[in-house]
């Protein structure tokens, strides 16, 4: 395998050489895509898959469809490049990501209308990529940052379902948080 | 891959209102994930956006957290990761335990965890960091050993949700304990002990305040606390309250002062001030030798001195409870027809003679309410104790029955312990006696016991 001591270029170009075992991925409406098989290993559903042998050739994913597959791919094609290691790239974003270097294309990927982020959610949880599910939350969390609820609601088409009574109540009792 | 095009939704009105709440439709680990990005307030504010975030706000686990000189970093990053709301974080730890890093790690962590209830009991003195005063959640506050900088308060700065605060041997820079007791606008309960330099403190705006307990400062004012309950309350010098309010909610007072100016400046005025107390503890009493208290609500005092002689009247017509501790028998009428227990503690060490016993018993008699009950404990550390049978046996009429307990704290004087408890049972007969022996039981004293119950 690649020696530690050898430069990230190197390594990557011994990875590509070595390793182009590839895996095709099938989305909802039946459109295939090929990847290699370590950057669709970012994903731990995958993973399991292939590991536990029942790759065959083609992977079904019935929950993604193609727009979303193509873009969670290429989430994690660029993750797996920057990590330039062997196992799946761990991004954190509990942090303020001075340590992640993708912070600024992370920020563009995300700039998706509410639908196209909301599959993207649902896709990093099935697929289970943690990056993607923090990275996706994150964004909503910010949406939702600083509104006040009614503007939350507005944002998010939520419908409020308590009385003016009940939501008296709710708010008494987090009356701090309201402050 | 080349970039996408993004097209945001065009919103019309029509869009709006079928517009799909996917937000909410989503599973609830991811909700839960979404709010552990927030800061506290933001994610408990979801609680009102719809009942169904109030069910994700209410189904994240919560836990309590208790550690005695462990490292927690890491079981506390864990909890993070999986979600759960940290209740209760308790830490004790001694000087070998942990860095002030180490702790500031957790304290980031507990905080980022929505935290309620925090407490600190650090032997050494760990200056807290000033991120801990942004934390909102902080509903109970306990503080041992800590130190607190009066510069992180900020201006704006308010734990708006700290109901319970406790500060136990903290040291401040500065008036940093003022300081921070005028950021806790819901302040419900607040008690102080073993702090060092608190030279005044003062309770002001704390609108919720029900319960005070203020230990070992030296000034002590009183403002406004409309609502307050309870004050227990010792100041080396003075505590103040303000002449012209009635504290009307104030139900049990209990106070130790050094320099008092409680006795003269408020005991006058108790009626007005404190119209609905029910329970009022005075504690080494030292400049009134006179005490006139007098009030309609009253239903328990408790006196105490530790020099003086206490003489005086209670008008109290709903004293149901009376308890006094001091050195001499008191001269202290009580006024109430609804006593029904006397306690009084006598700490005698000066030499006794019969004549003091029956000056005792003729205190005792004193009290003719119907249903009273007394109840004695008696500390005689002089060793010159003579009694006289045959002038008790002259002098004393009936022994007292209404006397439910007869306390022996200490007798100095180990060959008079039968004289001395012959003596008592010529003034009272009791429903128990307690003896501390220091020596071998003599049979004499159990035969004298023995005597007693079978009396009754």
């Amino acid at each position: 395998m690649a020696s530690s001591s050898t430069s990230v270029v190197v390594s990557n170009k011994e990875k590509e050489n070595k390793n182009t075992k590839k895996v095709t991925l099938k989305s909802s409406d039946g459109e295939s895509f090929e990847v290699d098989e370590s950057v669709a290993m970012e994903s731990q559903t995958i993973k399991h898959i292939i590991e536990d042998g029942c790759a065959n050739n083609e992977i079904p994913l019935p929950n993604v469809t193609s727009g979303i597959l193509s873009r969670v791919i290429e989430y994690c094609k660029k993750h797996k490049e920057a990590a330039g290691e062997s196992e799946p790239s761990v991004t954190s974003y509990t942090s303020n990501s001075t340590t992640n270097p993708l912070t600024e294309w992370d920020t563009e990927f995300v700039k998706v209308d509410q639908n196209t982020l909301f599959d993207l959610i649902l896709a990093a949880n099935y697929l289970d990529i943690k990056g993607l599910l923090d990275l996706t939350c994150k964004t909503v969390a910010d949406m939702m940052k600083g509104k006040t609820p009614q503007e939350i609601r507005e944002t998010f088409h939520i419908k409020n379902d308590y009385t003016p009574e009940e939501e008296a109540e709710v708010r008494k009792e987090n009356q701090w948080a309201f402050e | 891959m080349k970039k996408m095009m993004v097209f945001p939704r065009e919103s019309s009105k029509s869009d709006k209102i079928d517009a799909e709440d996917r937000i909410s439709e989503l599973p609830e680990p991811i909700k839960q994930h979404i709010l552990f990005f927030m800061c506290p307030e933001d994610a408990a504010r979801t609680t009102v956006l719809s009942k169904t975030w109030q069910q994700t706000w209410n189904s994240l686990r919560r836990l309590s957290f208790f550690s005695v000189g462990l490292d927690c970093t890491k079981t506390l990053e864990i909890l993070h990761t999986e979600k759960v709301i940290i209740q209760s974080f308790k830490v004790i730890l001694i000087r070998a335990d942990a860095s002030p890093s180490c702790i500031g790690k957790w304290l980031e962590l507990v905080l980022g965890n929505y935290i309620n209830q925090l407490l600190l009991d650090i032997i050494f003195e760990y200056t807290l960091p000033k991120q801990m005063f942004a934390a909102k959640s902080l509903a109970i506050l306990y503080l041992r050993g800590c130190r607190l900088v009066e510069s992180f308060f900020d201006e704006n700065a308010k734990f708006t949700r700290l109901k319970e605060l406790t500060l136990d041997k903290v040291v401040q820079d500065g008036n940093a304990i003022q300081e921070l007791l005028n950021r806790c606008p819901v302040l419900e309960a607040f008690s102080i002990d073993n702090c060092l330099n608190v030279y005044c403190l003062e309770l002001y705006n704390l609108p919720n305040l029900k319960m005070a307990k203020i230990n070992r400062v030296r000034m002590f004012y009183i403002n406004e606390a409309p609502n307050l309950h309870t004050l227990c309350c010792t100041a080396k010098i003075s505590i103040i309250f303000l002449l012209c309010t009635t504290y009307t909610n104030l139900r049990k007072l209990s106070i130790r002062i050094g320099y008092n100016s409680f006795d003269v400046m408020y005991v006058p005025r108790l009626n007005s001030m404190f119209p609905l107390l029910e329970t009022l503890d005075l504690n080494d009493i030292r400049r009134l030798d006179e005490v006139k208290i007098s009030h309609d609500r009253l239903e328990s005092l408790s006196l105490s001195t530790k020099f003086n002689t206490i003489t005086g009247q209670i008008d109290c017509k709903n004293l149901v409870s009376c308890k006094y501790e001091g050195k001499t028998i008191p001269s202290l009428l009580i006024n109430s027809s609804r006593l029904q227990d006397v306690q009084l503690k006598l700490l005698t060490d000066y030499p006794l003679d019969t004549w003091w016993f029956l000056r005792l018993k003729q205190y005792l008699e004193t009290f003719k309410q119907p249903g009273v009950l007394l109840n004695l404990q008696l500390q005689i550390e002089s060793s010159m104790v003579e009694i006289n049978p045959e002038l008790l046996s002259e002098q004393s009429v009936c022994p007292l029955t209404n006397f439910k307990h007869l306390r022996f704290l200490h007798i100095e004087s180990s060959q008079n312990h039968r004289d001395i408890i012959d003596a008592m049972l010529w003034t009272i007969h009791p429903e128990m006696i307690s003896v501390k022996l220091l020596s071998q039981p003599d049979s004499a004293l159990i035969k004298v016991k023995y005597f007693v119950m079978s009396d009754c």
